[in-house]
């Protein structure tokens, strides 16, 4: 990966709770408008290396740049209204209000009927505009929640797990979206599906017990014999 | 973004709706709360106005408990800082009779704001939700009560302040029974009609998402102790508006208008009328009023017992109140009738 300027920046990110380090030492570079992604066993760092960036946790120790400025203790929605928008493991959308309601919170300015349409032709809701949100299916909750963070028209996307609970095609629906977005906004997501990983092509960081130990193309990861010992595992 | 809310124009979000059979309802309550006077007068018309003035007092109660999902527990001590700062004003201080009102008026909702903005400044950005903030309020009205009894000299003690004069602006007096009623069918009229406008617009969605999950509405980039402080003091300044213009009304200030059981009875009002309607709050109040009058009628003694009872039926029939019962189930009515289509 060729960073020249990098967007966000982590230098020696760590993160402990009591005597158990979550997170140590992170360091990395996210270029404008790249796909990256994060892959790592369960309990690697991962959720909580996100929770750092958008400031739903503090950071123990290091520093973390968005552009020129310092973020690390920030407060999250300070950090949301400089860019940085954040889809949750768990969908995280607003049950009682419909689905075009949850844009009309989420977007930074008041949406427009064009925009609005837009939003909902681009993550598939344009039938369920009316729909409570509590009684769309899971997938469709995955696809509000992006199209939520999306409709902050951010600079960094953060998206934790987009395709845990989805079927096949959407699975593969939403790695052909994220790929349109290579270009336009900087993207880290996380994942446990290699399969959407290699598809993504995107520059994947491998975390295990806290700390970074590959990262790089895909391709390189994926023959990484150290990554392939604690997690991919050997064919 | 907070400012990008305030922006926004109330209403543009929601739908537009027919003149359907609510709106009917609605209109036909407003024209005989209109024409009331032609047919009753005396006590009886300063009792409705009573009504009309409590009922903007559960409608305060309910924008914010109601909008939040937090319960304040001692809204009667913005209701009595109302009304003793009106009381206070009017017979302590030597004020040109032709402002007094106002100022006195001003003064409790300055004050009942104030209280507001610094006791939820600590504990809004202090995360304190739930069951603390309740606490925390409930408390706030045993210390407001404790200074209305124990400070005589200023607030009369136990027997409270007799001689408040009735509200008057420039000249123009609402002593007698009449104008009065028609000053608190105004004044409940345009918070009703403003407090829906607001909520109809972005702010009500947000408040509402706070409710749902208040983190993700930070990573939003709202800032969400921020809003619940602003809905908070105007809550607060809407309960003193109220408790002003009762003292003004009625000629005198109490403790019991302080009392930790004027804040339950107000959360019964708005409970009976289904938080979160705001409607719901007026309407609440005026059945509570209106049972209260036929069992004390039978029986004085009975009230607290018959209260008591309804109230848990109701929550155990209704647990998201009368109201939302109503509209929910009218909204299935649409949804089933639109399948059928």
């Amino acid at each position: 990966m060729t960073v020249t300027i990098p967007l966000l920046s982590l230098r020696n990110v760590s993160r402990s709770f009591g005597t158990f380090k979550a997170v140590t030492d992170v360091s990395e570079d996210f270029g404008p408008e790249e796909l990256n992604c994060i892959i790592g066993p369960n309990g690697a760092g991962k959720s909580t290396l996100l929770n750092m960036i958008c400031g739903t946790l503090a950071v123990s120790s290091g520093s973390i740049h968005f552009g020129d400025e310092s973020i690390g203790g920030m407060s999250g929605d300070k950090i949301a209204r400089l860019g940085i928008a954040r889809k949750f493991q768990v969908p995280s959308v607003f049950p009682s209000l419909s689905v075009v309601e949850n844009f009309h919170v989420s977007a930074s300015n008041a949406l427009s009927a064009n925009e609005l349409d837009e939003i909902l032709s681009t993550v598939n809701l344009s039938v369920d505009r009316d729909t409570t949100a509590s009684e769309l299916p899971h997938g469709k909750k995955q696809w509000l929640e992006i199209g939520m963070a999306l409709s902050m028209q951010p600079k960094v996307l953060l998206l934790d797990e987009p395709t845990a609970g989805l079927s096949v095609d959407e699975t593969r629906a939403t790695s052909e979206f994220l790929r349109t977005l290579r270009g336009k906004v900087t993207v880290v997501v996380i994942e446990h599906d290699m399969a959407f990983v290699r598809d993504l092509k995107a520059h994947t960081m491998v975390l295990h017990h806290g700390k970074v130990i590959a990262s790089g193309s895909f391709e390189d990861i994926e023959n990484n014999d150290l990554v392939r010992d604690v997690y991919l595992g050997r064919r | 973004m907070t400012t990008t809310i305030l922006n926004t124009t109330p209403g543009q979000i929601t739908r537009k709706q027919k003149l359907g059979p609510a709106s009917i309802i609605a209109i036909g309550i407003i024209l005989a709360l209109l024409i009331l006077p032609a047919f009753v007068q005396g006590y009886t018309l300063t009792s409705y106005r009573d009504v009309l003035l409590f009922a903007l007092f559960a409608l305060s109660l309910d924008l914010f408990w109601g909008k939040t999902g937090i319960l304040s527990f001692g809204h009667a001590t913005f209701f009595g800082l109302g009304a003793y700062g009106m009381a206070i004003m009017s017979i302590h201080f030597s004020i040109d009779p032709a402002i007094v009102s106002l100022v006195g008026l001003l003064a409790g909702v300055g004050m009942a704001a104030l209280v507001a903005l610094i006791v939820g400044y600590f504990i809004l950005y202090g995360g304190v939700r739930g069951a603390y903030f309740t606490i925390v309020t409930l408390a706030l009205t045993l210390i407001a009560n404790h200074v209305a009894v124990g400070w005589p000299s200023v607030t009369g003690g136990d027997s409270g302040l007799i001689g408040v004069p009735p509200f008057s602006i420039l000249g123009w007096s609402f002593a007698d029974p009449i104008s009065s009623y028609y000053l608190a069918l105004i004044v409940l009229g345009a918070c009703l009609l403003s407090s829906m406008w607001v909520m109809s617009g972005r702010l009500g969605l947000i408040l509402t998402a706070i409710q749902d999950d208040e983190i993700k509405v930070q990573t939003l980039g709202y800032k969400t102790p921020l809003l619940l402080l602003m809905t908070f003091a105007a809550s607060a300044a809407m309960a003193a508006l109220a408790g002003g213009l009762y003292a003004a009304g009625n000629g005198f200030v109490a403790p019991d208008m302080i009392a930790l059981l004027l804040s339950t009875e107000v959360i019964i009002w708005v409970a009976v009328g289904g938080s979160g309607t705001l409607v719901g709050a007026v309407i609440g109040t005026a059945i509570v009023w209106w049972l209260q009058q036929k069992i004390s009628s039978i029986n004085a003694s009975a009230w607290p017992i018959v209260i008591g009872t309804f109230f848990i039926l109701l929550v155990l029939v209704f647990p998201k109140g009368p109201a939302a019962f109503v509209l929910d189930k009218v909204k299935k009515l649409r949804r089933d009738k639109e399948d059928d289509r």
